[in-house]
């Protein structure tokens, strides 16, 4: 956020959305129109928490070669949501877990967060998209 | 009377499903029906990936069964609503407008001629306009 900025109160019009991501990639178009989401509300200057949960964690894992099925690679695209003012990345510490998988698996610098931060990142949005 | 909400509120509806294949499109359609009959106000409907073809005028359907194509449309103009399909979301899909097949050299256009095609931003629009925004499909 710039320094300029004089909080929240000072742009009404400006929302926060919690974008959960919970599938994996490619499989379905659920991983691509979340970050497309997740593009277009921060383009617009709106406040975006990215979540990944569930399957959405396989999205994390480099490298990946979607060439082989002639698809775009969406880990590429997710490393430039911090281009487009997304700072923090969360990640459901249980899901990730629960699927053998570490934080030092994942190819983008995520914050790990638990259940009751995943509620408290759905019930202070102004907007949760879940995809 | 409204059975729900005691205070009238501004909606924006996202539609993500295709009509026929899954229940997402009817109920959002029945949602909307409902919301006008209790004296809401809805701000924008959004069709969104496969949610576009909602939008398609194209579409036959037998007697026996619903057309949530035209169910749509005509919710659309009965209360002058504003209807977008997003531009990713419809082209890819064949759900173009007059403008569109003309542009593309195609040899017909399938958008209802009630909705409008635009971008994402039309929905991160409908995000800060309306009171609720909600998601079928």
């Amino acid at each position: 956020m710039a320094a300029t900025d004089a909080g929240p109160d000072a742009r009404p019009d400006r929302k926060s959305f919690t974008l959960i991501s919970r599938q994996a990639p490619y499989g379905t178009d659920g991983a691509q129109i979340c970050l497309e989401l997740a593009l277009a509300a921060a383009v617009y200057e709106q406040r975006v928490n990215y979540l990944f949960v569930e399957d959405g964690v396989y999205q994390l894992l480099g490298p990946q070669q979607p060439d082989a099925i002639a698809s775009k690679n969406l880990l590429a695209a997710l490393q430039a949501l911090e281009v487009y003012g997304v700072d923090t990345v969360y990640v459901h510490r249980h899901s990730l877990e629960s699927r053998g998988l570490a934080v030092t698996d994942l190819a983008l610098e995520v914050e790990l967060v638990d259940d009751e931060q995943v509620t408290r990142l759905v019930r202070e949005a102004d907007m949760v998209f879940s995809l | 009377m409204r059975t729900f909400l005691n205070k009238a509120m501004k909606f924006s509806i996202v539609v993500h499903s295709a009509p026929y294949s899954s229940e997402g499109a009817h109920t959002a359609l029945r949602f909307c029906r409902t919301l006008l009959d209790e004296g809401h106000q809805i701000y924008r409907l959004f069709f969104f990936r496969d949610g576009v073809h909602n939008l398609n005028r194209l579409a036959v359907v037998g007697q026996d069964e619903q057309n949530l194509q035209s169910g749509w449309d005509r919710l659309i103009r009965e209360h002058q609503l504003d209807a977008v399909a997003c531009v990713t979301s419809a082209l890819k899909r064949g759900i173009i407008d007059q403008q569109e097949a003309s542009r593309y050299d195609k040899p017909a256009y399938s958008l209802s001629e009630s909705a409008s095609i635009a971008g994402l931003g039309q929905l991160v629009d409908a995000v800060q306009q309306s009171d609720r925004v909600v998601n079928f499909g």
